[in-house]
């Protein structure tokens, strides 16, 4: 048995030796190093273990016994030693790719992430973060927002920290954040680290861009702004139009009654005085409905091919009167204008709107107003800087600029100019502008601001030119009212047509004073049927524009219909001006504007009736 | 007749005398005590590379150190023959893993 001892011994002992060649021999390859060593360390031992034992065993000597017994003991330390590398070896290796998948995760996310101690200074941070910082990630730990955000941010970002970190909450902030030099907006989300005790230990941050969503948000809420604006001044416009059309009704009969009774009453009546202060304050009143009339865009009524320069050249005396005494006026008028076609009144109202703003600009201390007329080619660019870009196309355009030396325009007061009721003087309506506002608008003209605060402002309007040179001031003479003829009376008999009970009851009033025999009718339908009835009395008709169930044009057809002859007089304090265009061309013997004094409709009868 | 007898061995390790010495009763303790922890990280080891045969190689060996110790008391020679039975294939086990893991699937060069 023995014999076999030895053999078995002897084949121990080579494959010892063969496994020393092995790992030898394949060093470099696999396995971690300290294994490698543990292994060899193994191997010598046992090489001398079973190798002794060859020795003794063939009778060479047995001179290594005493210290094989001690080697031996080596052994099982050593497969200890093995054991124990290989598996720290593989924790060590598990930790490292588990690292490793954090790390992806991390530095894959498109948001950037940062990990800061209690004090605020930085611990670590992923990729994307270090990028924007145009650092390294590893180069961060250590250092403070200081070290990387201009003073005033870092300090903000401290005091979050700090904030957050006392409260012990995850917080969610906009806020300013720099990259690359430059600044964006970012969505923050900040959370306290805990221990296991539950004691905060610093602070973990994930921000991203947010910047285009923002800008994005910013734009859509003052498109919406504008939309509102746009909004209630369209709401404005069509309550003022409303307002206004029936405010000339009252103001009609206003105005008519103080007329008939000035008439009746003794030159001598002590309330003769009275009544001239009631037609006057109705009068302003009056103004007043026609600017909101005009701002709303309906108020225009007769349109004409008009010279402006000459219109304003009438309009001096007008002016003069009508500013400041400190104020000088120049003028600078271009001769041989394209015409425009325009109101005249409305024209006038303008120009009259401008130069009162002027005059109450220079208020008391001296300037100068100039007002100037000029023709010009307006391109996109400039239209582009008018207040009214409504698409207007490019072309000729007519202008009048109201220049003044006054007190100049702020930012806000200018955003606001146009808007009905937006005053800055104490007396101040805020419609003058508002007014002019709707009439360059219902011309298809522009107006152009420029203003600075504490130096003047300069307003230039802008009217479509008509381009046909044979055009000029129409019915030139026409008008003259400056001689009426007090004692104009005529005969016959009128069909006045209007809804409004006061408009009939003060119009047929009127009428009557003037000779005539007056037949009324309170709305289309009933108007025409009196027309059929009386045709061959009726020597005029006064039709109203706007009534129930038939309005004034249908009834004008109807009329037409019975008598192809009989003169119409339409009288309105509302409309638009499509329609009386309709109308010019039809054969309209003529037009009152509501509210009408007893002149103006004794002018229009003599005009239809003749003397 | 003192307990712990040193050099009561002859030639091819089979003892004289049925004694326990000193340094196989260390040595086994040892090995046991490899052998708990082993028991402990089965689990890791197992995703060890051919685990079976480094593990087994040890196993073997701890086998062999415990009949160093019975074969003092019975069957001296049996049990002597199947110790050196065990160191062999323990080595044998650790020469197959050690080629396992280093050495094979190298192509010369
Ligand atoms: N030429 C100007 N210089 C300085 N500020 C002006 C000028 N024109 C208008 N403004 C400013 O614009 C505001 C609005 O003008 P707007 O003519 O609409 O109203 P108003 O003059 O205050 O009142 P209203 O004309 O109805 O009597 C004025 O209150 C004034 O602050
Ligand atoms: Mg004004």
């Amino acid at each position: 048995m023995n014999r076999f001892v030895g053999a078995i011994d002897v084949v121990t002992a080579f494959a010892c030796i063969t496994t020393v060649v092995i790992l030898a021999r394949y060093w470099r390859r696999r396995l971690q190093k300290d294994v490698k060593v543990a292994l060899g360390m193994l191997l010598v031992v046992m090489v001398f273990h079973y190798g002794s034992n060859v020795l003794e065993w063939c009778g060479i000597t047995d001179a290594l016994d005493p210290i094989e017994d001690y080697v031996e003991i080596l052994e099982p330390a050593l497969w200890g030693g093995f054991f124990y590398i290989f598996l720290r070896g593989l924790a060590e290796r598990r930790l490292r790719a588990s690292e490793e998948r954090y790390r992806t995760l991390v530095d894959n996310l498109p948001q950037k992430i940062f990990l800061k101690d209690a004090n605020s200074v930085f611990v670590s941070c992923n990729k994307n973060f270090a990028a924007d910082l145009s650092i390294d990630a590893e180069d961060i730990s250590g250092k403070n927002d200081h070290d990387y955000y201009p003073s005033e941010l870092a300090d903000k970002y401290v005091a979050d920290d700090a904030r957050i970190m006392a409260c012990g909450r995850t917080m969610e902030l906009d806020e300013q954040n720099v990259a690359h030099g430059q600044t964006h907006t970012v969505h923050v989300v900040k959370t306290p680290v805990k221990d296991r005790d539950g004691k905060v230990v610093g602070i973990l941050g994930i921000f991203w861009d947010i910047t285009d969503r923002k800008r994005a948000e910013e734009e859509r809420k003052s498109l919406e702004a504008q939309v509102q604006h746009a909004q209630k001044l369209e709401s404005l416009g069509v309550l003022a139009g409303g307002i206004a059309h029936d405010f000339n009704n009252l103001l009609l009969a206003i105005l008519g009654n103080a007329d008939l009774a000035l008439m009746d009453m003794a030159p001598e009546a002590p309330a003769r005085r009275n009544v001239g202060e009631i037609k006057k304050a109705s009068q302003r009143a009056a103004e007043l409905s026609s600017q909101m009339l005009a701002y709303s865009g309906k108020g225009r009524f007769i349109v004409e091919a008009l010279d402006l320069s000459a219109m304003v050249e009438e309009m001096t005396h007008m002016l003069k009167v009508s500013i400041s005494k400190k104020a000088i006026l120049k003028y600078n008028f271009s001769k041989n204008l394209p015409a425009i076609e325009a109101d005249a009144t409305q024209v006038r109202q303008v120009i009259m709107n401008l130069i009162t703003n002027a005059s109450e600009a220079i208020g008391d201390r001296s300037g100068a107003i100039s007002i100037s007329t000029g023709a010009m080619e307006a391109d996109r660019a400039y239209l582009q800087e008018t207040y009214l870009d409504e698409d207007l196309p490019e072309g000729l355009y007519v202008c009048l600029e109201v220049a003044d030396t006054g007190c100049g325009m702020s930012e806000e007061t200018q955003a606001k100019l146009f808007d009905p009721f937006f005053t800055t003087k104490f007396t101040g309506r805020g419609l003058g502008m508002a007014a002019v506002l709707g009439i360059i608008r219902g011309h298809r003209g522009a107006i152009r601001i420029r203003s600075k605060f504490g130096e003047g402002t300069t307003i230039t309007v802008l009217f479509p030119a008509i381009r046909s040179e044979a055009s000029g001031p129409a019915d030139e003479g026409q008008a003259d009212d400056g001689q009426v003829d007090e004692a104009w009376k005529c005969s016959g008999t009128v069909l006045l047509v209007d809804d409004e009970e006061t408009v009939l009851a003060i119009g047929k009033r009127m009428l009557q004073r003037l000779g005539l025999t007056v037949l009324i009718a309170r709305d289309g339908r009933e108007g025409v049927d009196v027309f059929r009835e009386h045709q061959d009395e009726i020597a005029c008709v006064v039709l109203d524009m706007i009534m129930p169930h038939m309005d004034g044009e249908e009834a004008f057809g109807e009329l037409r219909r019975i008598s192809s002859d009989v003169p119409v007089i339409m009288s309105s304090g509302y409309d638009e001006e499509r329609v009386t265009r309709r109308f010019a061309d039809k054969d309209l013997a003529g037009f009152i504007q509501k509210p009408y004094e007893f002149q103006e409709l004794r002018n229009a009868m003599r005009s239809v009736l003749g003397d | 007749m003192p307990l712990w007898e040193r050099n009561g061995r002859g030639r091819s390790g089979l003892k004289d005398f049925a004694v326990i010495q000193e340094n196989e009763v260390v040595t086994l303790l040892l090995s046991l005590g490899v052998a708990i922890f082993i028991a402990q990280n089965r689990s890791r080891l197992a995703s060890l590379p051919y685990h079976r045969f480094v593990v087994g190689s040890f196993l073997t060996l701890l086998v062999a150190h415990i009949l160093t110790i019975l074969e003092g008391f019975w069957y001296g020679e049996i049990l002597n023959f199947v110790e050196h039975i065990c160191y062999s294939l323990s080595v044998l086990q650790l020469a197959a893993w050690t080629w396992l893991v280093m050495g094979k699937g190298v192509r010369e060069s």
